[in-house]
């Protein structure tokens, strides 16, 4: 066996009656030699009429060489440990086993052969016949990069200046991801602090036994940098359990499961109805939803209030179900969004629907709120839309009703505001777009 | 009889990985022992591989000055055993190893392990010692005489000359074969139909055998025609248009015995 030079004087082998060293063939190819019907009972149950003889005849057929599977023609892999028997006790720090893999080497060996030869006691050698010569070589244990990641890195490789350390960079980003699922544990701990007794109880074992797993895992990513694909993916469930029962806290939970297109989309919207500049962003929330309103007020009756409210609520709500503003900004203020849903809530108590209840079950008044002559308007007052895009807009989930109601309101809606006559359609990149009359 | 029950499954259990038989921990006993490797011309490695006692020469080892001489000295006998004399004595140039990397010794032996011949592979050591044997000295009549030698062997084993036992049978290729002939060879009598009784009795039996048989199949062996074998076929067995066995028929479950 040859074996790549270890950076000491020292003679590798002579450590390793103190290691755990295993040595197997690769089996991996031997599937391809093996004849399926091999597998089948001869006789009796579950066996074919010849169905070896007619397994060989299709392979020759086929053209085929039916070959038999020669175990020591095959690779050698050996597992070395690292760990070292101290004594009795043998608590050493344990490692990563170290693998290799032994090829074969030919040589040609026409005029000569080889022998080792030892010297026992009594002043006699040894000589053994060597058979073959193998070549171990590590196997690698860094990343590397799976085939997207490589595509991506190709398509770019013209602006990377420093192609070495891009592997580095590749492990710090690692690591940081890292970092943030852990600051998302904590997170999730404080939010179970507000639960029921009896809940926060059952949970708190399923919550302490997750917290084990991170902090073991993180004991191993400090021992060694290298980190695997898959990785993380046991950790995963903690995060992806349910035992939240309560509806604001999975919204807080919701929009990093989000797209950015939406995001996008929303923001500009937002930016393009704002008639004053938006400076502040702990006041953006707010004066967003006062934009919105903006334009109901002038052609609404004070008694449309009360329900507005409502549909204010409504929209909060939303907000925090969807990603109308960037996560970061989520994650810096968590608590002013939890207080305005507080007040929101005490408003319309008086009203005598909690938010819940209108999401819940959505009488026809709420329904109409939610899809309405007037909302529709203002969706349209922004900028021009097709149709799809305005059925997105009121999205089932918000209005409670099904897909078809929503489409036959807003299509009586639409119908009315064409008779009105304030409906301007334009075709661009083959699609119809509406918006309204401009007065 | 489970590994059946799985067959029958419309999805195939997913086959294990294949694992080494032998045994999988290596006998780390002797990983400190130290080696010569010696390059050997062939045919004194030849000599000592047929050697008939253990003992196949001596080696001399005299440090002089700092310079360390290594011969060897080939028994006489045996360097007059066989075919051809080869020269008595040889001379070892010592050479270090490579220090880009370490030769091991890895060592294969048989044993048997609850009545089945395993193999265990141990290391026994490392090479410390590089060495290169040549002979010291060899005329010029002996060296032409191995390298005929060497020439002569491999085609003396290509043509060997071996005496028939028996007489070889030959097929000779024939012009302007009929259909007619074709089917004739094969057999083209006329398939005459079975008793009913005698016929299931037959099929009965052959399903005891294996379990799936395609029409064609069962055709040949009760010799019977097709149309009124897969009439029988339907009472007492089912078509199997499954992946698996596709297009074979096996036994109604209600006959099916199998244990």
């Amino acid at each position: 066996m040859y074996f790549p030079a270890s950076n000491t004087t020292e003679n590798p082998f002579k450590k390793w009656n103190k290691r755990d060293v295993e040595i197997e063939r690769d089996m991996s190819k031997k599937r391809a030699y093996d004849l399926k019907s091999e597998a089948l009972p001869q006789f009796g149950e579950g066996s074919e009429y010849r169905a070896r003889e007619k397994e060989i005849a299709r392979k020759m057929t086929l053209g085929h060489r039916i070959q038999k599977f020669d175990i020591d023609a095959q690779s050698w892999k050996l597992t070395l440990s690292d760990f070292e028997k101290e004594g009795k006790g043998g608590k050493a720090a344990k490692k990563k086993p170290r693998k290799f893999t032994g090829n074969r080497e030919g040589d040609v060996t026409q005029n000569s052969m080889y022998f080792v030869m030892h010297q026992k006691e009594g002043q006699i050698f040894e000589a053994f016949k060597i058979e073959d010569w193998y070549n171990f070589r590590p196997d690698i244990r860094h990343r590397t990069l799976n085939y997207e990641e490589a595509e991506a890195e190709w398509d770019r490789r013209d602006q990377i200046m420093n192609k070495f350390n891009l592997m580095k960079a590749k492990r710090d980003g690692d690591e940081e991801e890292g970092a943030s699922k852990s600051d998302l544990k904590v997170h999730q701990n404080v939010d179970e602090m507000g639960f029921d007794e009896d809940e926060f109880a059952a949970n708190r074992t399923k919550a302490g036994r997750g917290k084990k797993n991170l902090g073991g895992k993180q004991k191993g990513d400090a021992a060694f940098e290298d980190s695997d694909d898959g990785d993380g993916e046991g950790d995963e469930v903690d995060y992806m359990s349910d035992d939240s029962s309560d509806f604001e806290l999975k919204e807080d939970d919701k929009p990093e499961l989000k797209g950015i297109n939406e995001d996008i989309s929303d923001r500009e919207l937002s930016e393009s109805s704002g008639d004053e500049e938006e400076e502040e962003e702990t006041k953006k929330e707010t004066q967003e939803i006062e934009d919105k309103d903006d334009p109901d007020v002038k052609d609404s009756d004070i008694e449309d209030i009360v329900s507005k409210s409502a549909l204010f609520k409504f929209s909060q709500n939303q907000k925090t179900s969807r990603p109308n503003t960037p996560t970061d900004k989520k994650r810096a203020t968590p608590t002013p969004t939890h207080s305005s849903l507080k007040r929101v809530r005490d408003q319309a108590s008086p009203n005598s629907t909690s938010a819940k209840k209108s999401r819940d079950s959505p009488g026809p008044s709420s329904g109409g709120v939610g899809i309405s002559l007037e909302a529709v308007r203002e969706v349209l007052a922004l900028k021009p839309l097709t149709t799809k895009e305005i059925l997105k807009k009121f999205k089932t989930k918000k209005t409670g009703l099904t897909q078809d109601e929503t489409i036959e309101r807003i299509g009586k809606i639409m119908k009315a505001l064409n008779e009105e006559g304030s409906l301007v359609s334009e075709t661009k990149d083959k699609k119809k777009l509406y918006s309204l009359k401009k007065t | 009889m489970s590994e059946a029950g799985s067959s029958q499954e419309p999805v195939q259990k997913k086959r294990k990985r294949e694992r080494d038989p032998n045994q999988l921990k290596m006998n780390t006993a002797n990983s400190g022992l130290n080696w010569w490797l010696v390059k050997v011309p062939k045919y004194l490695g030849e000599k000592w591989l047929s050697s008939p006692t253990s003992e196949v020469g001596k080696i001399e080892i005299r440090r002089d000055k700092g310079r360390t001489e290594v011969n060897f000295k080939l028994d006489e006998r045996l360097a007059n055993q066989g075919e051809t004399r080869t020269p008595i004595d040889h001379k070892l140039r010592l050479s270090a190893p490579s220090k880009s990397e370490t030769i091991g010794i890895l060592c294969r032996s048989k044993k048997f392990e609850d009545g089945q011949e395993i193999e265990e592979r141990s290391v026994e050591g490392t090479i410390v010692q590089n060495a290169v044997c040549s002979p010291a000295s060899m005329s010029c009549d002996l060296y032409m005489k191995q390298k005929l030698l060497n020439f002569k062997g491999p085609e003396m084993q290509r043509k060997r000359a071996v005496q028939l036992t028996e007489v070889p049978q030959h097929i000779k290729p024939v012009n302007g074969i009929t259909r007619k002939e074709i089917q004739e060879a094969k057999g083209n009598e006329k398939r005459t139909r079975m008793d009913d009784n005698q016929l299931t009795s037959r099929l009965l039996e052959l399903f005891e055998k294996h379990q799936y048989y395609t029409l064609k199949d069962l055709c040949d062996i009760t010799k019977q025609p097709t149309a009124f074998l897969k009439e029988k076929l339907k009472e007492i067995a089912v078509y199997n248009s499954r992946a698996t066995q596709r297009n074979m028929w096996e036994l109604k479950p209600e006959y099916r015995n199998y244990d």
